[in-house]
């Protein structure tokens, strides 16, 4: 798991990477790696790398971290290709949406099938 | 109540002998493929239809032997007992029995009381015995099975929310897992309820935020699903209710409303709801708005509404309700009355084209179009799958066979072909002639076709395939195929070839459809009397159709049936002779050209050359001996039949008629060349040419005249495509 900036015309746009365990163990890092990149970035993109295993944590962080960036007035989102995994997960754990949660200002929930 | 079961047998007296029919079949392919499990399926359906129906007419004699029938075929669904050849054996001597029980009270046959007692104890030997004993006994166990059977068969549709603690994580348990186990009990739909997940300064990374809203339809009971989360429940609220049930009162295809399910779900108060519907916005966009109820929520009651909706379609959508049952006479009924409805249709026609009112001719035209479309929509109720016929077949050939030492195998192709019900019925004893014939007499023995060089399993093919108005149905054997010689020795013997004449192979074959006729040394069961094939050929032409034989020495032969497709009402191409109306089918005509008094004749021979080729053609005038002066220029009415073009000479055409098919009297019925009448607009009569039988007729005095040195006919039939 990692992370980098780097400065754009709009602001400071920050790419964690995701890999890995992204189980309830790593959850307190991962969360880390978010706050740390909404404080530094105006703009966060998510990428997924090797991934070996995710459960409902992983989805409950980001779903935390989407909703602090729009209160913030930040962009958080999912970049890349999904691996199966999330996607698995996603659907298994019934995340699908139709629409976004009243805290969804930006209409970018992450979980709405695009 | 008497009369009720009465009435209840009466409607369930066609089903029983359909599902015996589904059940046949299903047995006989099983018997080619024993490990196919949708035939076991096939089977053990029509056997518990069978049995349960059974029971409701009160036949608790069938209803109780199929049961032990069931019990066995559910071993093998369970895959505790293989089809073997004395299962199916056995199974359709239990078959044939449950036929002869229903015959009792349908068709006042018999039944052998001791046979059901033979065939459970025959079952019991081949099951396992804990299966024999727990199983196989009296009708106090069928009633329970059956109840048992249909509580499981029985869907019903949960609504679950289960709520885990925050510090589920921490056990190890992993909801996900949980809500995968959920989904495999049935069709399931699974929502995350994520509104407690709070902004990341105040997440704490074990906790678990969501919880689950699912919706599953299924046939297992509440303590499956309490089975799922037994690991669960110290750490977490689960909240089980049933919101729709098979056969419960509230079946209608609709389900409740959004606020309705909210307020059911305890997630919006009443008073809620009713500021929500004051606002001009729909009611899951107010509550959202306003902060009632969380989005997630909303979508949640939303997949429940859809989810029980869609079940509830597929199960109103399962139920027959999409076809019923009607007595055959009614549809009798029904066609008579489309046919009277028909001939004033064309009186009507007539009038208003006299009258030349315009309004009245745009009635009649519309009055037209609409009686040819209600005769269509009636035809086509009449029209039912020849496959169905097909099934009988398969089980007699296996029985044949047996009892003759053969192998043979009957395949079929087509079955899906639709013919109308009186034909498909009257069809299928000639059918029976005619693979019997098959087999005793083409079919050889096993040993005689391998010293051929063919494979031991011979093969009778039975196909049936729409061609224009009519209906071709093939039966094709790789056997012997005919002996000419033998045919002709016996035409000779019977004096019906003069000893020096060479016919055609047609000609003979044709011979083999005469009444006393048959060549077969040995008479067996099945055929070699004589008596079969000349009963096939009045079968058929009482259908109006007729028969076509080709066979190849040593390869095999093939007879091929051609029927209308209906004998109620036919498209006529109309025609006029003098005063008097003739109708040709339709179907059968391919062109009409004129024909001059001075070309009339060639050689003293009725031919017509018709862009360069010669067609004989058939005086109607001569042939029906009707007097008067024939016009200066006739018409010839060209017709395909069986590869030929022959012409009939008429005065006048008329043109298309619809034609409703009325039998002719006991006096007139010998007239050759007729097949039928039809009443005409005016009311006067139109008769309908027997096409074929009319050029056999002529063929007959052509090869007359052949015989006496001419031989113009045959050759230009022969020649002309």
């Amino acid at each position: 798991m990692d992370i980098t900036f780097r400065d754009q015309q709009s602001g400071k746009q920050g790419n964690i990477t995701l890999d890995g365990n992204l189980t309830v163990g790593q959850a307190g890092e991962v969360r880390m790696l978010l706050i740390k990149a909404l404080i530094d970035a105006d703009r966060v993109d998510v990428v997924f790398g090797s991934v070996t295993d995710m459960d409902i944590s992983c989805l409950q962080l980001l779903c935390s971290a989407h909703r602090s960036a729009s209160r913030m007035k930040k962009q958080l989102s999912l970049s890349g290709d999904w691996p199966e995994l999330l996607k698995q997960t996603v659907e298994e754990a019934g995340y699908v949406r139709l629409a976004g949660c009243r805290l969804d200002v930006n209409h970018s929930c992450l979980w709405i099938k695009r | 109540m008497e009369d009720i079961i009465g009435k209840l047998r009466e409607t369930f007296k066609e089903e029983a002998y359909e599902l015996l029919a589904e059940l046949e079949a299903g047995l006989l392919v099983l018997e080619n493929n024993p490990g196919d499990m949708e035939q076991v399926g096939r089977v053990f359906r029509a056997m518990h239809t069978i049995k349960g129906s059974g029971a409701t007419c009160e036949f608790q004699g069938i209803s109780n032997f199929t049961h032990e029938l069931e019990t066995a075929f559910d071993l093998v669904r369970k895959g505790k007992l293989l089809v073997t050849k004395e299962l199916l054996d056995v199974t359709l001597a239990a078959r044939d029995h449950i036929e002869s029980l229903f015959d009792v009270y349908y068709r006042d046959g018999m039944a052998d009381e001791n046979m059901a007692s033979d065939i459970i104890a025959t079952l019991k030997k081949l099951l396992p015995s804990a299966a024999a004993t727990r199983s196989l006994s009296s009708g106090m166990s069928a009633k329970t099975g059956q109840k048992e059977q249909k509580s499981n068969l029985r869907q019903i549709t949960y609504r679950i929310r289960f709520r885990p603690s925050k510090g589920i994580f921490s056990s190890g348990t992993n909801p996900v897992l949980l809500l995968r186990e959920l989904r495999r009990l049935g069709t399931c739909r699974v929502l995350a309820q994520t509104e407690a997940i709070p902004y990341l300064e105040d997440y704490e990374a074990d906790d678990c935020y969501t919880f689950w809203d699912a919706i599953l339809t299924t046939n297992r009971g509440r303590n499956a699903i309490e089975d799922i989360f037994i690991f669960a429940k110290d750490m977490s609220e689960l909240a089980i209710e049933v919101i729709d049930e098979e056969g419960g009162l509230d079946d209608e295809a609709s389900y409740k409303r959004l606020g309705e399910i909210l307020l059911d779900r305890g997630d919006l108060t009443p008073k809620d709801l009713q500021k929500a519907l004051q606002s001009k916005k729909k009611v899951g966009e107010t509550l959202v708005e306003n902060g009632i109820v969380s989005c997630d929520k909303v979508e949640s009651a939303l997949a429940e509404q859809q989810h029980v909706r869609e079940m509830r379609e597929r199960r109103h959508g399962a139920e027959p309700t999409s076809s019923i049952r009607v007595a055959t006479d009614r549809l009798d009924t029904l066609v008579n009355l489309v046919g009277e409805l028909v001939t004033v249709q064309a009186r009507l026609s007539q009038t208003a084209l006299t009258r030349g009112i315009p309004e009245f001719l745009s009635i009649a035209e519309e009055v037209e179009r609409l009686t040819v479309l209600l005769r269509d929509k009636t035809m086509n109720i009449r029209m039912l799958p020849i496959g169905t016929t097909f099934s009988k077949f398969k089980r007699a050939v296996r029985d044949l066979s047996a009892e003759l030492g053969k192998e043979i195998e009957l395949t079929t192709e087509g079955a899906e072909t639709e013919l109308d019900k009186t034909v498909i019925e009257r069809l299928s004893d000639p059918l029976v002639h005619l693979i019997r014939n098959s087999m005793d007499h083409g079919i050889e023995t096993p040993e005689v076709r391998e010293a051929s060089g063919k494979p031991r399993r011979g093969t009778i093919h039975l196909s049936a395939v729409h061609s224009g108005a009519h209906v071709l149905i093939q039966i094709k054997d790789d056997g012997a195929g005919l002996d000419t010689q033998a045919i002709r020795a016996k035409a000779v013997e019977k004096g019906l070839v003069a000893p020096d004449a060479t016919p055609s192979d047609k000609e003979l074959f044709r011979l083999i459809l005469m009444p006393d006729f048959s060549t077969a040394k040995n008479v067996t069961s099945m055929s070699g009397r004589g008596v079969g094939l000349d009963v096939v050929k009045k079968a058929i032409d009482a259908l109006r159709g007729s028969i076509e034989i080709t066979s190849i020495r040593g390869a095999g032969a093939m007879i091929t049936l051609k029927l209308p497709l209906t004998l109620a009402i036919i498209d006529g191409f109309l025609t006029k002779i003098g005063a008097e109306h003739f109708i040709f089918p339709l179907a059968s005509v391919e062109e009409c050209i004129e024909l001059k008094r001075n070309s009339a004749k060639s050689n003293g021979r009725h031919l017509v050359n018709v862009r360069g080729h010669m067609v004989p053609y058939i005086r109607l005038r001569e042939q029906f001996t009707i007097n008067g002066a024939t016009p200066a220029i006739e018409q010839i009415v060209i017709v395909g039949e069986e590869g030929h073009r022959v012409g009939f000479t008429v005065d006048n055409v008329i043109g298309q008629h619809q034609t409703v098919l009325k039998s002719l009297g006991k006096f007139y019925r010998e007239v050759e060349g007729i097949s039928g009448a039809t009443i005409l607009g005016d009311g006067t009569v139109a008769l309908i040419l027997d096409l074929p039988k009319l050029i056999s007729i002529a063929e007959q005095e052509e090869n007359a005249f052949a015989r006496s040195g001419g031989k113009a006919f045959e050759q230009a039939t022969a020649d002309v495509p």
